[in-house]
């Protein structure tokens, strides 16, 4: 119990990770929030692989770790201006109104 | 200097292809000219090294394909033969541009057209020049498509996007062959790099060695349109003279040669490949021979004298080998290049006319084109002490020495093709300088020698074909006998010539009319147009038809395909309720699915 | 022991935080994010990725979080809509605990080690990951800049639209003039 494996941090990763996939679904009208969870899954995805590279002792996990946050980055960048876009544009970002998608 | 040479080329169609969007039809020209006589004058320092002091060589540029064993490397190959068939190429490019300038009136297609000059010179450079069999396919097929481009380059009549296509398909059938071909090669040798493969040829059975070369005979006879899929390389005589000159009597045709010279040593191995070879290639002559004499097209004539000299060479390969057909080769581009060439110095001065029976008797306005074609005329008939003597006497002579029943029907079939040679060389001469004036007054009065830049690649031309021999080779000896021979039948031919069109033109004429029959289908190109066309081409459009009236009628009326595509569609539109959650909904769903097929696949099992 | 009791506070830590920002209003969710990554950014420490965790602590909870926390205040958001139905909740927390279920089926799974090409042998994680990024993955780290790059010139394009509205002052066309604009007048002495 005391010692630290490996299988606690994936466990402390799978709940992050299932906590942000759950956050998408609770918090399906705001959009602001729903970007949140997605970083929180991120975040949660980063730990994971963390984890593996060091109980594995290989770099890659850690490095593709580095690609991840990049990517989460240019992500959550892009998708702010586009909420604040929207939010010029009809005055509200609220999900349920966004429905331009639709069959 | 050696990758230089092969790359000014591109630069020069680059440089040129920029100049079309910029509208710099001088500079295009200039570019182009120049950055080919730099290669040539590069090419000619290239030869010295390479044969004379037996430098050979492979430069390796760039790593292409590399997949476990499978190894593909960007390289070039300069040994005698790669070196002797660039300069060949890379001099009548030289020429042909220079020419260009001359004969393309001003338009905006020029720097397009010159760029492609140059795009297709790179094409070939790179083909001859290759190591391995997927380059060398690379190149191939990319030279095909240049000359596809050429054909059509600033003419938009309707018969000569049609001869674009029909060139561009026909040539497709021969690049299967050679695929297979190459598929085969890498099945048994496990290699594409030529070395390897000629060099453990005779480790391997005879009969998948014969398969490999009658795939890769295919390939070169289509690319040098020996008999049955020669059609292409006529109709493909709509393009400008220029593009005629490099891509149909030299380059493309060229590279069947090629094709055939560089795998030769696996053609030794199987002698049912050089039986068939000799079979088709003295078919080919002949027929082509007989055709030229009847054709009213000045090019067109020009197409089958082609046809049939490739047919010769073919000849030349099964009997005497790599030798003999690379001289021929060369000694026939340049009397053919300065023939074709001259042809088109005589179109243009004629305003673009190319009917024989429309020409005649303009020698006195064109002197200069007049004497240089006929020096072309008597070296391609081979005329004694020109080079083509000596050319037609070696292949001759092997012909004559060959044993068998291939040595007599090959020998029979060359002697007629000497003679019609020359009969139809002369014919187009006679109908061409000589005789009467049959063309429009208004034609005639614009008859006049053409522009410097016209008449200097034929001058150069005509030089080496008189002396081209002497650098070539020494050692040909032609036996006197055969000599003699080839003394007498062309002049024979020249004279049949010069009496029924110049002296008694009226018997060809009743020669003509009593045998329609041949008449009509040497004129044709032995009908072979109209069987593709029943064999291929209305069967296509049969089973179109079928389908169009049959199927798609069903298919398309309010029939149950209709109502399935409209109900189904309709009901899958619900999906998409355009909400984000809902699709991420989806996504994880997905998710975790194949967690839990990964669950149930690894954990419990 | 320490550290096994530095993993446990920090884990509780992050949990709680990442409840929190699902289940908190706007602004809030965002400073719980924040919480989620430093507790995050710890556990990196802990196990001795440094670099990552100094990456995580500098860049997300210091500037990106800002950027985050930009968004509910610009957009002036209301708090009206937090309050969900509880049928949605119930969905999302049934989805979160079959997915948080099936991934912890995992631990089940006996990890089979790889031949590991790339160690930690070097002392400094920094340098080990550095020598690493540069070298064998130096293509893909400039591909990592290009997406950023993708995303920096996408951000000005979309935001680009309101630029266009923008009046210039035009200097050189109101100091040009052409010979027809104007007119000369023969002036009497009356209108002097």
């Amino acid at each position: 119990m005391l010692s630290i494996g490996l299988n606690h941090y994936l466990l402390l990763s799978a709940f992050l990770f299932a906590t942000g996939a759950c956050g998408v679904f609770i918090n399906h009208k705001n959009i602001t929030a729903m970007l949140l969870s997605v970083e929180l899954m991120l975040v949660s995805v980063s730990l994971n692989l963390v984890a593996f590279s060091c109980f594995h002792n290989d770099l890659t996990g850690q490095v593709f770790a580095v690609f991840i946050l990049v990517a989460a980055v240019a992500e959550a960048v892009v998708g702010i201006a586009v909420f604040i876009i929207y939010f010029l544009n009809h005055k509200s970002i609220e999900a349920e109104n966004m429905s331009g998608l639709k069959g | 200097m050696f990758t230089a040479m092969v790359f000014l080329p591109l630069l020069g169609a680059l440089i040129a292809g920029l100049c079309y969007f910029y509208k710099k039809v001088a500079f295009s020209k200039f570019i182009t000219c120049f950055c080919v006589g730099i290669a040539t004058i590069l090419s000619v320092f290239v030869l010295y090294e390479v044969v004379f002091l037996e430098a050979s060589q492979v430069i390796e540029i760039a790593p292409w394909i590399s997949v476990g064993s499978f190894k593909v490397v960007w390289s070039f190959n300069f040994d005698v033969l790669s070196v002797v068939m660039v300069s060949v190429i890379i001099w009548i490019s030289f020429l042909v541009h220079v020419f260009s300038i001359g004969f393309i009136e001003k338009s905006y297609t020029v720097p397009s057209f010159m760029s492609y000059l140059s795009l297709f010179t790179f094409f070939m450079l790179v083909l001859v020049l290759s190591d391995n069999l997927i380059q060398m396919f690379f190149a191939l097929e990319s030279a095909c498509l240049v000359s596809y481009f050429l054909i059509r380059c600033g003419n938009d009549r309707e018969a000569v996007e049609k001869a674009a296509l029909k060139s561009f398909l026909i040539n497709r059938v021969g690049d299967i062959a050679l695929i297979v071909g190459i598929f085969a090669v890498y099945n048994l040798f496990g290699s594409f790099n030529f070395a390897e493969i000629l060099q453990n040829a005779h480790k391997h059975a005879d009969s998948s060695i014969t398969v490999i070369c009658l795939l890769f005979l295919v390939a070169a006879m289509v690319k040098s349109a020996q008999i049955g899929v020669h059609t292409w390389l006529v109709d493909a005589m709509e393009a400008e003279t220029p593009v005629s000159v490099l891509v149909h009597s030299t380059a493309i045709a060229g590279a069947g040669i090629f094709l055939v010279a560089r795998m030769f040593p696996m053609f030794e191995l199987s002698q049912t490949s050089l039986t068939v070879m000799i079979v088709i290639g003295g078919a080919t002559a002949f027929f082509a021979a007989a055709s030229a004499c009847v054709q009213t097209d000045i090019k067109r004539v020009m197409a089958f004298s082609n046809i049939s000299q490739f047919g010769l060479i073919f000849v030349a390969f099964g009997v005497g080998g790599v030798r003999i057909a690379i001289f021929y080769f060369i000694i026939h581009s340049i009397s053919k290049s300065l023939l074709f060439l001259g042809v088109g110095s005589a179109i243009h001065a004629l305003s673009n006319e190319v009917d024989l029976r429309k020409m005649g008797g303009i020698c006195r306005q064109v002197k200069l084109t007049c004497v240089l074609m006929w020096v072309g005329t008597l070296t391609m008939i081979g005329f004694p002490f020109l080079s083509g003597y000596y050319s037609i006497g070696t292949v001759m002579e092997a012909v004559y020495s060959y044993k068998g029943w291939e040595g007599t029907y090959s020998f029979i079939l060359i002697s007629m093709t000497v003679f019609l040679t020359a009969f139809y060389l002369g014919r187009l001469m006679f109908m061409l300088f000589h005789g009467e004036q049959h063309g429009d007054e208004k034609v005639m009065a614009h008859v006049a020698e053409s522009p410097f830049t016209i008449l200097f690649p034929l001058l150069l031309l005509a030089v080496g074909s008189v002396f081209s021999y002497c650098f070539i080779c020494e050692c040909f000896v032609v036996d006197k006998l055969i000599g003699a021979l080839f003394f007498l039948v062309p002049l024979f031919g020249i004279f049949n010539a010069y009496v029924l069109y110049l002296k008694k033109p009226n018997i060809p004429e009743a020669i003509l009319n009593k045998f329609k029959n041949t008449h009509g289908f040497l004129l044709n190109g032995l009908y072979f147009d109209k069987l593709y066309e029943h064999v291929f081409i209305r069967p296509v459009y049969a089973f179109g038809n079928v389908l169009l009236n049959k199927v798609e009628a069903f298919l398309s009326t309010d029939s149950c395909i209709c109502k399935i595509f409209a109900g189904t569609s309709y009901n899958i539109r619900k999906l998409h309720s355009g909400f984000v959650y809902h699709y991420a909904l989806a996504m994880i769903v997905g998710v975790t699915v194949f967690v839990l097929w990964y669950i149930s696949v690894e954990v419990l099992l | 022991m320490n550290e096994a009791l530095v993993f446990y506070v920090l884990a509780t830590f992050s949990i709680i935080s990442a409840v929190m920002v699902v289940f908190s209003c706007a602004v809030n969710s965002v400073l719980f994010l924040i919480m989620v990554f430093i507790s995050v950014s710890g556990l990196f420490l802990l196990l001795g990725a440094e670099f990552l965790a100094m990456m995580l602590l500098i860049i997300y909870a210091g500037a990106f979080a800002v950027l985050l926390l930009m968004l509910p205040l610009m957009l002036n958001i209301k708090e009206t809509y937090q309050h969900t139905a509880v049928k949605c909740s119930a969905f999302g927390v049934t989805v979160g605990l079959l997915l948080f279920s099936c991934l912890a089926f995992v631990l089940k799974v006996k990890p089979q080690r790889l031949e590991n090409d790339v160690s930690l042998a070097v002392a400094n994680n920094v340098k080990a990951l550095g020598e690493v990024l540069y070298t064998d993955y130096a293509y893909l780290f400039q591909l990592c800049g290009m997406v950023l790059f993708v995303a920096i010139v996408g951000v000005i394009m979309l935001m680009i639209r309101n630029g266009m509205e923008i009046k210039e002052h035009k200097i050189a066309g109101q100091i040009i003039r052409s010979a027809d604009e104007i007119e000369l007048k023969q002036l009497t002495d009356g209108e002097k």
